[in-house]
Order: structure tokens, then C-alpha cells, then sequence
């Protein structure tokens, strides 16, 4: 047999890792406030959050500089102890790093993993244990319908991910008529469905909705049927490999609606399609020139991490995930899970994207603001007391750029 | 250890029981104790543990005793997993939805074996691999059954105990056939097979049937590991019950030490669980290339076969 | 579904078709020489589309010499690969080096894969073609696809040249057909694979540079890209460069002319048990080359 050695090494200290019995969470007094989450550093998701375990290590860093967070109950300042683990972006292996981060690590809270397959998967950890967990981007409803009583979500519910852009369309009421290109992933069809009720709702006609695979690659079929059905709005709800596709070959073909609108603009989208990204609408949580709470605060963190904003665009959803975090901590003034979590139910303050407040299933209100590539700049368009610049509509055609 | 030029009466006397038995025993033990000693943590590595021994001897049909490349394990480990969810999400209860799924596995490679047996060789790696494809794309095309790219999720487990009793009573199941069909007279008619096939046609091994045979018992305890895999999250994915991971990964297991004995996957599953522990805790970005290194590692070393 | 958009689905299907049979013929030279089944040519491929984004966004390079120098680079990586990892197990297994060959280059792809996620830290690159559309009356014709219709007929063009009236070429052949005369007669195995490998690889960038023009590449595109290939070259057979050229036209027409009937989804599917009823039914279609091969 071939490497004995490293077999009996690494069984050997397979089972020293397991040795490390629960840590004691009930002590009286707790050394640090241990808080638990998985980041996908490999695996599909790697490029849209693997840095944000630098981002967690930033806000940990930061607060520990200032002696801890302070709670009543110890009547002492605890510093935050992270801990944080690869969950490869799969559920199976989500789940299994928050059960270990329950029992093992004795986390005393949890803040979600990426996406929701990834949160459905993790929370009955949490629940089966009773920690409090703030999911972050993980806005699948399915997640909130199980009657969980130990979760909560930063972000709105999937279906009213784009809700305020009908508002705008609606208020502004000169688009008429809308088709949507879905992504048959999860989330991007979970925002179809809301967004095509809220459409309707909005009185436009939807000419069109067709679901396509997300590994296609040949848009032709689908933009030769928009180009005939002709509506003012092209609405793209869909991860960004699928919408820059989609962009390249409505450019290429001459598909020219009034508007487009991809969901997620991102860096990520911009820089390959470069200009053509412009007059592009999109979601963004937060921009520059929004004055809730301390954008400086998010900003140093975000340079700390060496994470871009552009690339990263709902890096400012885990930022309001910390501030929540702290607020319910403070307010509770114990790291009792209970408490914690009935502190947290109640909570309402105003968080870098606006206020927060959760709903009796753990559903939060933090919603996406439509914003518009304008020169290669990111500017949110609306509601006027957010807005960063005007909406420009409609788009030129490709001829006259 | 067994080797192929040994006579079939020597072959037959050959049975290394003191490994498997002292295995078994370890296993057993490590099994009932741990989970009361490490709480939830260590039961959810035993049922990976668990799973990967019962996936990796029930490939180790194909791929070892065979010899076969075989890529399409994961299309049952998809297949149990969907069934039984699907049976689960009908309000049956785990063990009737581990018996559809097991039927149903049994139906598919029966069904599946006809076309496949022609095939040898790198066809055969390829056309496999290529059935792993269908099965992710029938899971996310018949939506309205199977909640499409989404997913579909069961209620929360209502009894994590059963789950574990049923995953324990598979992989020692699965220990036990794998260690009977090694010296049962099907066993080595694959054996032979894996020699060299046209001899063994020549001397009157029906050839074909034991192939799909052979196909159909790797099935079935992979799809109930699916199965119980599917119970244990509560939440089937296309991407994922399809995903080339339920295929490599015993594949790897199977390779590792040495294909076509009960102690090589077994020791290669515990020993894949282990690395995986040890390395994903402390290395990130070692996703695949975990996978990559132990697969050049493998098909280095089998070159190395006379 | 009318006229108009009837010929224009055609004319992508035909243009997508391009793309595929680019893919496919640069494995088919691999393939056709030792049947060694390269399940890293997809994930070379995605390593080219990245590169040549990433030069791009820095302006180092203008597209042409982009073009020029990413595939010598990549040729460069191949001879290495094989170099360093498959020529002494093929070397060693010469009876049986499918096996091998089919998990070391899986492997290969795989680290590839991450490696390429974690350099370059993106999910998509994609970036937009130099041409501008062609367009008569109602139709488009993309002008970059167009390119790779064109550029895509002449270097199997070449290729075929190569083969059949250069030196190198009627080493390669000669392997192909009987490797142990072959090497009685003073061919170089190591050294006419490892040439094999090289430019194969270097075919695998050129698509992904047109891939990445095209449409847009992820880390994880490069199996099911290598694995449709791999099946174009069974159902076409390895024969000859022509065949995969013919077969990847078929597959990217079937493609998006079954898919406004159909829907995409579905689409998909029949072209995949369509590929596998191929599969099983003519087996035979992998080894034209070398037909000694199959049968052990």
C-alpha cells in the first residue's frame, strides 16, 4: 500500500479535529461573542462572495479595535471571536459546517451562506439548536415558509426583489408593454414570477416570458421573437454570464426595445459589454450618494477587504447584516439565544440601505433600488428621496450611440 | 491479496476475513458511540462517512471488479434522491419511499444496461458520463414534477434517529454483499471479464448479462444513499443530485487503494471523508483540485499496472 | 414561424455550428492520433477566453496580436502539459493508456478549472466583438461569427494540408494507423504526440478566444463544452478534420432550429439522447483512425 504515513496522518487528525468538544456556551460569563457563517471560497459561487470572508474578518477586526461590543448583562465590552468555513457553494456541505459551527465552535450566532438553496439548507441547523441566524442573500420564500422561529432575513422576499422599479414604471407611465428572458436558476425565476405580477399590477401588457436553461448560449431564437412582439421593456432576470450573452447578441442582432432591464448589473456585467452596458437598469442595494446610517463606516470596511463595490454589489447587505447584529446584541445586553433572538423580532433601526424591521416569519424589508448605468457609473434612479440622478429613458438604439 | 493468476479453487478458499471482520467490528463500534460522545457534529460525518463507504463499494462492482471507467453512479444517486423525495413529499413514510426509489433504480439500469453493455473501454466512460447530463437536465425540465432548477424541499426531518439506524444498516448491508459477490461465481465472472473479455466470452461467461447484472446491484445502493441523503438535507437541487461529484467522488474512493477488494473502497471512503474534513477546514480553494490531484495520482499509478 | 425568421435562425445555427466545430477539431487531431481522450480541452479553452479578457481589459495587447499570441502561448502550456504529466504513463501503459489518459486530463481539468476561478477571480468573461453586424434586408449576420465560419474552413484547411502533404503530418499518420510499424521505422511516439498535444491545444485557445467574443465563458464551462465536442467527433467519427467540421455545423443547426418548436429546454435534451443513441449504436465511430484501439 502506497502512502501509509499519510493515511494514518490524516485519519489521525480527522478524529484530533472532532476531539474538539462543544465549546462551553452556557458559561456564565463568555470570553468572546462567537459568531458562525460559511462563505463559498470554491465552487460556483466563489466569484460572487469568496472574498467576503474578508469582509466578516474586517468588521470583526474593526470592532475589536474599539474593545468589543458591550453587554449589560456581563457589564463588560466581549470582543467578537469569527469563525468561518468553505462550504465549496454546495448545500450538503453547508449544512454540515453549520451543524459544526453549532455544536463544535458553540457559535452564539449565525449569519447565513450565499444564495437560498445554500440557507435552506444551513438554517435547520440553527433551528434544530436553537441560534439565532441572519440569513443575507437568501430571499427564496420557500426558505421563510417552514415555520422557522430562529431565522431572519436581511433582504425582502424574492418576488418584490424589483418592486420599486414598477413603481417608478408606473408612476412615470410611458412604457407600455414588457417581455421577460428568465434564467431557469432559482432566484432569477423566483424574481420573474413576482416581477411579472407586479407588472401587471403596473398596467403593462406582458408580451412575452420565456424560461431558457442557464447554459444557453444562442440567444437568437428568443431576441428574433422580441424583435417581432416589439415591447418597450426587455426585462432580463438572470445571473450576470447569462444577461452579458443576452446584451452581446441584442447588440449584435439589433434588438432595440426602450428600455433594458437586467437585474443584476454588476461590474461583473459592465466591463466586458463596456459601453453597451450603458442606459442599462438594474438593482442595486446601496450607492454612493445615499445618506442612510454611515456609508463611511461601509466604506473603510470595504477597502479594508479589498472587496469593489461594482463587483460586488450586495457586499452592503452583509454590512446591514452586521448592523443588525450589533443593534440586537446591544439592545439585548446578553448573548442568551433566546433573548437575542426575541431582541432581534422586535428590532427596528435604519441600516446603511434604509430601516429594518422583520416580519413574523423572519422576513426582513430591505429592498433593492432600481439604478441605471449612466456613463459607466452606477446611479440610482429611484424613489426621488434616494435618487442619485434622473431615469433616462428611452434608450437610443444601437445606431445612435 | 487476490491476484488474477490464482485458480478459481484457490480463489475460492481465499477469503480475507480477518480484515473485513475486524473492520466491521471497528465500524460498528465507532458507529453506536460516537454520535453519543460528539452530538450532532460527529452523526453528520458518520453519515457522510457511512454514504461514501456505501457508494464506494457499490461502484466498486462496476469499476473494480469490472474494471470498467464508470461516470454514471451519480444518475442513481440523482434518482434516489428524487424519488424518494418525491415519495416523501406524497406523505410516505422513509422506508416506503427508499423502496420506490430502490425499484426504480433496479427498472432504470436494467432498462439502461441494454444499450451500455455494448460499450467498453473510454465509449463507455463517455456514454456514462453523458446519462449523468440527461438525468440533470430531465430533473430540471419536468418542473412541474420536480420543481425544476429550484429544487424541491421536504419539511424538516422528523426523525434524524431513523435516518441514521437505516444509513448505518445500508453501508453494513452493502459491506456484506460486496464482500459475498467478490468469491460468488457472478463475482468472478467479472473478474474475468476484467481480464480480458473476449476470453472470457470464449470459454462460455455470458458476458453481456453479467455486465448488466453487474450495473444493476451498483445501482441500488447508491440510489438509496441518495435517498437517505435527500432525507437528511431535506432538499434535492438538479445541479447537485446530478452534480459529477456523486460520480467521481467513488470513483476516487474505489481507485485510491486497491479496486476490486472490500478493504480498498472502504478504506478509500474513510480516507476521502478524512481529507476532505481536514483539508476543506483548513484550506480553502481545494474544491476540485482535491479531486484533480488524486485523479492524476490514480491515473498515474494505473498506468503503472502491467 | 415564417421565411425570414426561419432563414435567420438557420443562418446562427450554422454560425453557432461554426464555434462547436472549432472545438471539435482541434480535439480530433488529439483524438485521431493516440484516441487520447483530452477532458481538459474545454477547460484550456476557458483558460484562453480569460486570458485574453483580462489582456484585453488591461490594453496590453490589441485584438489581432491577441489572436496571434494567445494561442502560441497556449500550444506552449500543452507541450508542457503533456510533458510533465502524460508522457510517461502513456509511455508505460501503451497497451492500455485510455484508461490513464481519461483520468489524468480529467484531473487536469479540474485544477485548470480552479485555477482559472480563483486567478482571475470572475464568473463570466465575455467581451464584445471588434465587427460590426452585417446586415441584409431583414437579416443579421453577426460579423465576428462570420469570422469564425471563415477562419474556422481555413485552418482545417491547413490542418488537412498538414497532414497529408508535410513530413510531421505523415509521421502523425503513420502513428495513427500503426504505431508499432510506425515506430520500427523511426517515428518518434513521444515526440509526434507531444506535438499532437501542442497544437491541439493551441486550436482549443483559438476557439476560446472566439468563444469568449461570442458569448461569454465561466470556470465551469469547460466539461460540457469538451464533452459535446467529444461527441461530435463520435457521431462524425475521427476520420478525418473534415468530419467534426460537418458535425459540429449539424449540431449547432440542430441546436436553435429544434429549439423555437421545442423550447430550449427540451431542445437540449434530445440533442444529448440523440448523441447517446450514437453512442450505443455505433461505438465504432470513435476509432475510424485506429481501429485496433477499441478492442482492448
Amino acid at each position: 500500500m502506497r502512502m501509509p504515513m499519510l493515511i494514518i496522518w490524516i485519519v489521525g487528525s480527522f478524529f484530533v479535529s472532532l476531539i474538539k468538544l462543544p465549546a462551553n456556551v452556557h458559561a456564565d460569563v463568555p470570553d468572546a461573542i462567537r459568531v458562525g457563517a460559511t462563505v463559498s471560497v470554491s465552487g460556483k459561487f466563489a466569484t460572487e462572495v469568496g472574498p467576503f470572508q474578508r469582509l466578516l474578518k474586517a468588521w470583526a477586526d474593526e470592532v475589536n479595535r474599539r474593545g468589543g461590543l458591550y453587554l449589560k448583562k456581563y457589564n463588560r465590552k466581549l470582543p467578537l471571536q469569527l469563525v468561518t468555513y468553505d462550504d465549496r457553494s454546495d448545500a450538503a456541505t453547508a449544512r454540515r459546517y453549520y451543524e459544526r459551527l453549532v455544536t463544535v465552535d458553540g457559535v452564539h450566532l449565525l449569519f447565513g451562506p450565499y444564495s437560498s438553496p445554500l440557507t435552506f439548507a444551513a438554517s435547520t441547523a440553527s433551528e434544530q439548536h436553537q441560534v439565532p441566524f441572519i440569513a443575507i442573500c437568501a430571499n427564496s420564500p420557500k426558505v421563510y415558509d417552514r415555520g422557522f422561529k430562529w431565522i431572519v432575513c436581511i433582504i425582502d422576499a424574492a418576488p418584490r426583489y424589483t418592486y420599486r422599479y414598477w413603481e417608478m414604471v408606473q408612476a412615470e407611465a410611458k412604457a407600455r408593454s414588457v417581455g421577460f428572458v428568465v434564467e431557469d436558476t432559482l432566484h432569477p425565476v423566483g424574481v420573474y414570477k413576482g416581477s411579472r405580477k407586479l407588472a401587471e399590477q403596473a398596467g403593462l401588457k406582458v408580451l412575452v416570458g420565456e424560461v431558457l436553461p442557464a447554459d444557453t448560449g444562442d440567444f437568437t431564437p428568443i431576441i428574433l421573437k422580441l424583435k417581432k412582439l416589439n415591447p418597450d421593456i426587455v426585462y432580463v432576470s438572470s445571473n450576470i454570464p447569462f444577461a452579458v450573452a443576452f446584451m452581446k447578441q441584442a447588440k449584435e442582432l439589433n434588438l432595440s426595445p426602450r428600455e433594458f432591464h437586467c437585474i443584476h448589473h454588476s461590474g461583473v456585467f459592465r466591463q466586458p459589454l463596456g459601453p453597451a452596458a450603458d442606459y442599462v437598469l438594474g438593482q442595486s442595494y446601496w450607492e454612493p450618494g445615499m445618506k442612510y446610517s454611515d456609508p463611511d463606516r461601509f466604506l473603510s470596511l470595504l477597502k479594508e477587504a479589498k472587496i469593489d463595490l461594482d463587483d460586488y454589489p450586495w457586499s452592503p447587505a452583509y454590512m446591514m447584516a452586521f448592523e443588525v447584529a450589533e443593534a440586537a446584541m446591544n439592545q439585548a445586553g446578553t448573548l442568551d439565544p433566546a433573548v437575542l433572538m426575541k431582541t432581534m423580532k422586535g428590532l427596528r433601526i435604519t441600516t446603511l440601505g434604509g430601516p429594518v424591521w422583520f416580519a413574523d416569519n423572519g422576513v426582513g424589508t430591505i429592498n433593492t433600488y432600481p439604478s441605471q448605468i449612466q456613463h459607466g457609473k452606477y446611479q440610482i434612479v429611484w424613489p426621488a428621496e434616494v435618487a442619485t440622478a434622473k431615469h433616462i429613458y428611452p434608450t437610443p438604439a444601437w445606431a445612435d450611440r | 491479496m487476490a491476484s488474477p493468476d490464482m485458480t478459481i479453487s484457490q480463489y475460492k478458499q481465499f477469503r480475507p476475513k480477518g480484515i473485513v471482520l475486524i473492520m466491521l467490528l471497528g465500524l460498528t463500534v465507532l458507529v453506536v458511540f460516537v454520535p453519543a460522545l460528539w452530538g450532532a457534529y460527529g452523526r453528520i460525518l458518520l453519515i457522510t462517512t457511512l454514504l461514501y463507504i456505501t457508494m464506494a463499494l457499490s461502484y466498486d462492482v462496476v469499476g473494480g471488479l469490472l474494471g470498467y471507467i464508470y461516470l454514471g453512479h451519480g444518475v442513481f444517486f440523482g434518482l434516489g434522491a428524487y424519488v424518494t423525495s418525491l415519495a416523501l413529499g406524497r406523505g410516505q413514510t422513509l422506508p416506503v419511499s427508499l423502496t420506490l426509489a430502490a425499484c426504480l433504480a433496479l427498472s432504470v439500469a436494467a432498462l439502461l444496461g441494454l444499450p451500455l453493455i455494448r460499450l467498453r473501454g473510454p465509449v463507455f466512460a463517455l456514454a456514462t458520463l453523458g446519462l449523468l447530463l440527461l438525468g440533470s437536465q430531465l430533473a430540471s425540465n419536468m418542473s412541474s414534477w420536480t420543481g425544476g432548477a429550484a429544487g424541491l424541499s421536504l419539511p424538516p426531518n422528523p426523525s434524524p434517529k431513523l435516518t441514521y439506524a437505516l444509513t448505518l444498516v445500508l453501508a453494513l448491508a452493502t459491506i456484506l454483499t460486496h464482500w459475498q459477490l467478490r468469491v460468488s461465481r457472478l463475482g468472478l465472472k467479472l473478474v474475468t471479464v476484467r481480464e480480458d473479455e473476449d476470453m472470457a466470452e470464449s470459454v462460455g461467461i455470458d458476458a453481456s448479462k453479467a455486465k448488466r447484472l453487474a450495473l444493476i446491484i451498483s445501482a441500488i445502493p447508491v440510489a438509496l444513499a441518495g435517498g437517505l441523503q435527500a432525507r437528511e438535507i431535506s432538499f434535492v437541487i438538479p445541479t447537485e443530485a446530478f452534480g459529477l461529484e456523486h460520480s467521481l467522488a467513488p470513483l476516487l474512493m474505489c481507485m485510491l487503494f486497491k479496486p476490486g477488494t472490500t478493504w480498498g473502497p472502504l478504506l478509500g471512503a474513510v480516507f476521502l471523508t478524512a481529507a476532505q474534513e481536514f483539508i476543506w477546514t483548513t484550506l480553502p480553494h481545494f474544491r476540485l483540485s482535491l479531486y484533480g490531484i488524486l485523479l492524476i495520482i490514480i491515473g498515474t499509478q494505473r498506468a503503472r499496472r502491467p | 414561424m415564417d421565411l425570414a425568421s426561419f432563414t435567420q435562425l438557420l443562418l446562427s445555427g450554422l454560425l453557432l455550428g461554426g464555434i462547436y466545430a472549432m472545438v471539435a477539431v482541434g480535439l480530433a487531431l488529439c483524438f485521431g492520433v493516440l484516441g487520447l481522450l483530452n477532458l481538459a480541452h474545454g477547460a484550456f479553452l476557458v483558460l484562453a477566453g480569460f486570458t485574453y479578457q483580462a489582456i484585453h481589459g488591461l490594453g496590453l495587447l490589441g485584438p489581432l496580436s491577441g489572436f496571434l499570441l494567445i494561442p502560441l502561448v497556449f500550444s506552449g502550456l500543452g507541450w508542457l502539459a503533456y510533458r510533465l504529466l502524460l508522457q510517461n504513463p502513456l509511455k508505460r501503459a501503451s497497451e492500455d493508456f485510455l484508461a490513464p489518459a481519461l483520468l489524468i486530463t480529467l484531473g487536469l481539468a479540474f485544477i485548470l478549472e480552479e485555477g482559472t476561478s480563483l486567478v482571475w477571480g470572475r464568473s463570466v468573461a465575455g467581451t464584445i466583438s471588434p465587427f460590426s453586424s452585417l446586415q441584409w434586408g431583414e437579416f443579421y449576420i453577426p460579423g465576428n461569427r462570420l469570422l469564425v465560419l471563415i477562419l474556422m474552413l481555413a485552418i482545417s484547411g491547413v490542418l488537412q494540408f498538414w497532414l497529408t502533404h508535410t513530413d510531421s503530418g505523415r509521421r502523425l499518420r503513420a502513428l495513427a494507423q500503426d504505431p508499432i510499424g510506425a515506430t520500427l521505422v523511426g517515428v518518434s511516439l513521444v515526440r509526434v504526440t507531444a506535438v499532437a498535444f501542442a497544437v491541439s491545444t493551441g486550436l482549443a485557445a483559438v476557439a476560446g478566444l472566439f468563444y469568449v467574443t461570442l458569448f461569454t465563458v465561466s470556470p465551469h464551462l469547460g466539461l460540457p463544452l469538451t464533452l459535446k465536442a467529444l461527441f461530435i467527433i463520435v457521431v462524425s467519427g475521427s476520420g478525418s478534420l473534415t468530419r467534426p467540421l460537418v458535425g459540429g455545423l449539424a449540431l449547432g443547426t440542430v441546436e436553435t432550429l429544434l429549439a423555437p418548436p421545442l423550447g430550449a429546454h427540451w431542445a437540449n435534451t434530445l440533442t444529448i439522447v440523440l448523441l447517446l443513441a450514437f453512442l450505443c449504436y455505433r461505438p465504432e465511430g470513435l476509432f475510424v483512425m485506429r481501429p485496433s484501439v477499441g478492442h482492448k
